[in-house]
This record gives C-alpha cells, structure tokens and sequence, in this order.
C-alpha cells in the first residue's frame, strides 16, 4: 500500500479538489476473528459504495420509467380526449338527424331536397364516426357495436314513417314517434355510458401522471439524501471534505430531480388546466348542442302529435333548461330569440291554428328556422374552439419526456459509476 | 490490480449495470390495458300501476238512455242552455285528428274529418244552418271529460263510449253508433272470430283500456299492451304480435291503412258511442238528441257510414235511440 500512494499521487497531478490528508489510523485495517461486523472502515466503505450504487442506480430507474409513464399517460389522455370529443360529436349527429326528420315528416311529400339531404348527412357522419371511434378505443367496442345497431334500426323505422307518411296513413306518425322515443331510450344510456367512461379514463392518466411526480420525488430525496449523508461520513472519516465521485454523483441525481421534476409538476398542471378547463367547456358545449337539437325534435313531433302533444311540449321546455344552463352568457340572447319564436308557434297551435303553426315550423325562411340556425351557428363556433384548445393543449406538449426518459437513466448509470469510482478511491487507501 | 486493469473492470461493471438498468425498464410497462366500457342495464319495464278498483255506479235502466230530444228544432235553439253558443255563433267541438275514418287530416285539403266529424256538423247544420260552423279541437282520450267540465269544448265527438260512470261525470247523446270490440289480423289468417285465434296467440290494445281487460275473457290468448292502437298497427306491421282488438271503428281505420289486415268476427262488446256534453247543460243534450234524430231522418247518417265504415265493417243502419233518463243515475 504504501508503495502505491505516491504512484496515484503522481498518476494524477491535476487533481484540484482532492487535498491530501494525513493517513487515516483511527480504526485497525483488518478486522480481527470474534469482532462486530462492520467494524472496519473499509467493510463500511463498501457498504457505502453499495449503497451509493443502488440508490443512484434506483433513482435512474425510477425517474427513467416516471418519464416514461407520464409520456404514455399523457398520449392516452389524449386519446381519450379525441374520443370523448368523437363520442360528443354521434350524439349531436344523431340529434340532428333525428331534428331533421321531424321537422320533415310536417311537409310530408313536399320535403325539400335539401332537408333530405341534410338528413342523411347527419346520419352518415354519426355512423361513420361510429366506426372510427370503435378503432381509436377497443374498450369501447362493445357499446359502440349496440350503438351501431340502435342507428341502423332507427334509420329503417324513420323511413317506414315516411313512407306511411307519403301515402297520408296516419300509422307514420306513430312509427316516427317510435323512432325518436329509440335514440333517446336506446341511443342516450350509451352515448352516456361512453362519455363518462372516458372522462374516467382521462382522470385516471392525469392521476398517473400525479402519481409519477411524486414517485419521482420521493426517488430522487431518498438518492439525493443517501449521497449526502454518505460524503459526509466519508469526509468526516477519511478526513477529506469532498469526494469527487460522490459529488458527481449527487449533481447527477439532482438535475433530473430538480429540473424533470419541476417540468413534470408543470406538465401535470398543464394537462389539469386543460381537464377542468376546456375540456369541461368543450362537453357541456357539446350536449347543450345535442339538448337544442333535441328540443327542436319535441318541439315538431307536438306538431305531428297534435293534440295529443304535450309530453313533447313538456320535454322541450326540459331540453330548453338544458341549453340555458350550459352555454355561456353571450349565447343566451340567440337561444331565447328562438324560443320566443318557439312559444308564438305553440300558441297559434293551441289556440287551434295548427296549419299555420305548421307552416310556421317548416318554413326554411321563416323566424323559427333562422333564429334557430343563428344561435346553432354561434354555439357550434363556440364549440369548436373550445375542443381545439382541449385537444391541442395535450397534444402540443412533451416530445422530451422519452428523451427525458433515457437521459435520467443514463445519468442514474453514471451517478453509480462515479459513485463507486469515488469510494473506490478512499477503499484503495486501505489496501 | 493494475489501473488498466481496474479501469477495464470498471468500464465492464458500469457497462454490466448499464444493461442491467435498460432490461428492467423495458421489462416495466406503461399502462393503459382499459377494462370495456360497460353496457347500460336496461331499466326493468314497470307495468304501469292499474287503475284503483272503484266501486261501480249503478244505474237503473237502460244505460245509454238520454235526455229526451226537443219536439222541435227552433224550440230547442231558443232554450236558455244553448244561448251562450248560439250568441258566439260557433260550436266548439273535442275531436281526434289521428283516427283514420272517425277523425282524421285530410292532408290535400287540410281539413278534418271522418264519422265523428260528421255528426258534430250534423249538429252545428241543426243549430245554424250550416255544418261549416263547428270549431274542432283536437283533444286526447284523456282530456275528453275535464274539457266538458270546465267548458273547454262544447261537445266532444272522439268515439266516446257511453257507460254508467261517466254519466256521473258527464251527460251523453242518445247513441249514434253502436260500436262492438272485434279483432283485426292479418290477410293471411283463416281465424273467423277471436275463439280461432291460435292458443298462445299475442294480441294487442292499448294498456288501460277496455279492449284489453276484455281479452280477459280469452286465457288461450296473450295480450300485449301499447301506448295506443296505430302503435298495435305498427308492432303488427313488424310482427311482434299476431292481432289486434279494440272497437271496430278503430280496427276499421288500421285496416284502411294496411291492405294486408282485415277485421273479422262477430261484436264480443257493447261499446254504443255518444256524443259527450257537460252535466249540467241538459238543454244541449236535447238539442243534440233532436239534431241526431234529424241526421238520422234525411239519411246524413247512412251517407256517413257507407263513406267511411261500411267498405271495412260491411253494411249497417242506424241504432235506435233509447230516451227517458231523468238525471245522472237513470
């Protein structure tokens, strides 16, 4: 051993920090038979060594797999919000077909091509989406399978109302009836059921994500707090006051402590602001749309119930609560311009002018028509926005965190080199 | 040990732990396996709560006996009871627009009509000349007695079976059809009367109704309740049920809307149908009572029923009135 010291002395010349100290004699260097287990410093400089290893090994691997985990969290929580906003976009196509074919069973064969049209339109879009968001989410499928059917028989039962319809049988008005009365007690448990199955999905990432930050932290303090008491048992036994390697070490456990956890911690809040903001927005938006075109619905199958439309008169006013509690203040002006309109229409209907009331509803110019286009129109802009932001906010961030991921392992396998490398030295001194 | 030496043993042991490290991350997973989302349970269908059995009024005689005409017509529109409506120069009639052939929309011309529209201008003819004087609201099932009490409508023309409890509510016209429950099946059954029908056979009406208690009577056939009887046309249509019961003219009106059913059987009921007037106003009963016996006289009532029930429910005369009620119990 003392052969060696002057050659590491040599050896390395550069060497700033390292001040050399007096020998260490404090302790005996071999352990004699009968003593306690560790004893000796060198057992306890291994036992260091170890320990340095494994918690900067174990940070490593911890803050790796946070990075990673919340990069995956993130990704699902995405899709998930892009299949809520799927799932929101069926239920307002089904009501808007459902609205469409109402109003148009009024006019019988004198339907203008253009609500035909619009009809099926609407129906296509929703089954499209039907299918597209059975790919994007497999745990859906099922539900979405049901769905699929529940669209198809209403399609086929709207048909045989029109049908009946054109030929003036008054069995079409009962087949319409049906139709409907299947999308809201067929079609609405499902679409409920998929809307709050993927709000739960997306809570439960943005918890993981939560859950990753802390677990990182926790890592990172047990590491970082290890090193520390470490070099300060080593300086104080070794009579050195830094240990490069354990040093190195701690900075290496302390970036992506410090620096990846603060950005998982803005992250997380990120995606939380996203969820309690314009997501929450962009689904009230999307029902108080799907709920306008529902009440459009009751509000022309009172007219083809005639009189014995009340519970549809009674189910508008409920879809019109629905509306105003959903949509922002500036939109409140359009709904009710409409549904003054609305009760001009129900009165003559009461009072007994049903014609005209009808004329009035099926009137592609008249006030009912436009006033309801014009407060759609604003809410769908509305809409709109909201889910973009909801969906951008989610995707735009975090291309680092796999980098993040790889990086913080790395630094984990160097902190546990150097780590052991620095022991090592004070060890050698034993040898 | 030499510096290389430990350098190189170094260099393999940080390597080794390198690997060691990226094995157990790609090893952990990420997450995400979803559970499917679950299918709503479809909500157990409660049979709607029956009505609670009420004790039966009783009334002497002949049930459907009504107040007795006016010898004249001019008498009776000069009777104090039909002042109010004389003066407004209109009669405000309860009526149905969706009962193909008693009371229904014509949609090329706008207006409604049917059986029971006839005899309400019948009504409105005696009273001032014109049948075009009738105000028609259409009303449900439901409404037909509160609209009477409160003075909603004048009269009510709805195919409103006279019976003894009503008359506790109400007052009715002597009987201008006699209407019986027969049953509806389609073209391709041999059944002749509702004893044919197959055992096990599903038959609908709506739920609540007489027609339906009445299967009652038949424990070989299934009945199966609807919200009304074009929906029995549309479960029919689709074959979820094998026939269909109610009063005739009901059954006549699906029928003209289905070339493929037909009607069959003798009347198993007694459903003789009035004209509904408030309780109080026995002058209007008379007044009507004397407008129908008119309708009746000069063959309004024949014309009628060929142009509406007869190609479904064959040939038919008028029934013959009974007269002779002195207030609400006979």
């Amino acid at each position: 051993m003392t052969a060696e010291t002057p050659a590491r002395s040599a050896a390395v010349p550069a060497r700033a920090a390292a001040t050399p100290a007096p020998r260490p004699s404090a302790t005996p260097d071999t352990a004699p038979a009968g003593r306690r287990f560790l004893a000796s410093t060198p057992e306890r400089l291994r036992l260091l060594a170890v320990v340095a290893v494994l918690v900067t090994l174990g940070f490593g691997l911890v803050a790796a797999q946070a990075f990673r985990m919340t990069s995956a969290a993130h990704d699902r929580a995405d899709a998930g919000t892009a299949q809520l906003l799927r799932v929101q976009q069926i239920d307002i196509d089904l009501a808007r077909a459902d609205a469409t074919a109402t109003n148009a069973f009024l006019v019988a064969g004198q339907e203008p091509a253009a609500q035909r049209e619009a009809y099926l339109s609407a129906l296509r879009d929703a089954s499209e989406l039907v299918a597209r968001a059975a790919t994007a989410q497999p745990a859906d499928a099922d539900v979405l399978a049901r769905l699929n059917t529940v669209v198809v028989e209403y399609s086929g039962t709207v048909e045989q109302a029109r049908a009946n319809n054109r030929q003036n049988l008054q069995v079409g008005a009962q087949y319409l009836r049906d139709a409907s009365a299947s999308l809201r007690g067929d079609a609405g448990p499902l679409l409920d059921a998929l809307t709050s199955a993927n709000r739960s999905r997306i809570d439960a990432e943005l918890e993981a994500v939560a859950q990753n930050r802390q677990v990182l932290f926790v890592a990172g303090a047990l590491a970082a707090v290890a090193l520390l008491l470490g070099s300060v048992w080593l300086a104080r036994t070794t009579r050195r006051y830094v240990n490069l390697g354990l040093l190195a070490a701690l900075v290496l456990v302390l970036v992506p402590l410090v620096g990846g956890g603060t950005a998982l911690a803005g992250v997380g809040q990120e995606a939380e602001r996203t969820r309690a903001g314009a997501l929450r927005e962009t689904i009230d938006l999307a029902q108080a749309r799907a709920a306008a075109f529902d009440a459009r619905s009751n509000e022309s199958l009172t007219l083809v119930s005639r009189g014995s439309g009340a519970a549809y008169e009674a189910a508008w006013q409920g879809d019109a609560e629905e509306v105003l509690a959903a949509v922002p203040a500036d939109l409140d002006r359009a709904w009710r311009a409409y549904a003054d309109v609305h009760a001009a229409v129900r009165g003559q209907d009461d009072q007994g002018e049903w014609d005209a009331a009808r004329k009035a509803a099926t009137d592609p110019d008249g006030e009912l028509a436009t006033t309801f286009v014009a407060f759609d129109e604003a809410l769908t802009s509305t809409l709109e926005t909201r889910a973009g932001d909801a969906s951008s906010a989610l995707t735009r961030s975090q291309p680092w965190l796999p980098v993040a991921g790889w990086l913080s392992l790395l630094a984990g396998v160097a902190a546990a080199a150097l780590a052991w490398r620095g022991v090592g030295r004070r060890l050698e001194e034993y040898r | 040990m030499s510096r290389v030496a430990r350098r190189t043993g170094r260099r393999r042991v940080t390597a080794a732990l390198a690997g060691c490290a990226a094995l157990a991350l790609a090893a952990c997973g990420t997450g995400g396996d979803y559970a499917p989302t679950a299918l709503p349970q479809t909500p157990t269908v409660t049979s709607a709560p029956s009505a609670p059995a009420t004790t039966p009024a009783t009334c002497r005689g002949d049930v459907t006996a009504s107040y007795d005409p006016f010898p004249d017509l001019a008498a009776g529109r000069a009777a104090p009871g039909l002042a109010e409506i004389v003066e407004r120069g209109r009669l405000v009639v309860g009526v149905s627009a969706d009962s193909r052939l008693l009371g229904a929309r014509n949609p090329a011309t706008n207006a409604i009509e049917g059986f029971d529209i006839d005899a309400a201008r019948a009504v409105s003819q005696a009273l001032f000349g014109s049948p075009d004087r009738v105000v028609l609201r259409v009303i449900t099932a439901a409404d037909r007695i509160p609209l009477l009490q409160d003075g909603g409508v004048d009269l009510v023309a709805r195919n409103f079976t006279i019976t003894c409890d009503r008359w506790q509510q109400i007052a009715f016209s002597g009987t201008y059809y006699l209407a019986g429950q027969r049953v509806l099946v389609p073209t391709s059954s041999v059944a002749t009367q509702v004893t044919d029908l197959a055992k096990g056979s599903r038959v609908c009406a709506p739920t609540g109704s007489t027609s339906l208690a009445a299967l009652g009577d038949y424990p070989d056939l299934v009945p199966v309740g609807a919200t009304a009887h074009t929906q029995c046309l549309v479960l029919l249509q689709q074959g979820r049920v094998d026939a269909i019961t109610g009063d005739d003219t009901v059954l006549a009106g699906l029928a003209a809307q289905d070339p493929y059913t037909k009607v069959i059987g003798d009347k198993f009921s007694r459903e003789p149908y009035g004209l509904g007037v408030d309780q109080d106003n026995r002058d209007l009963v008379r007044f009507v009572n004397a407008a129908l016996a008119q309708w009746r006289a000069d063959g309004g009532w024949q014309r009628s029923y060929d142009r509406w029930l007869a190609p479904a429910l064959g040939r038919g005369a008028p029934p013959t009135p009974v007269y002779g009620r002195t207030g609400p119990t006979g």
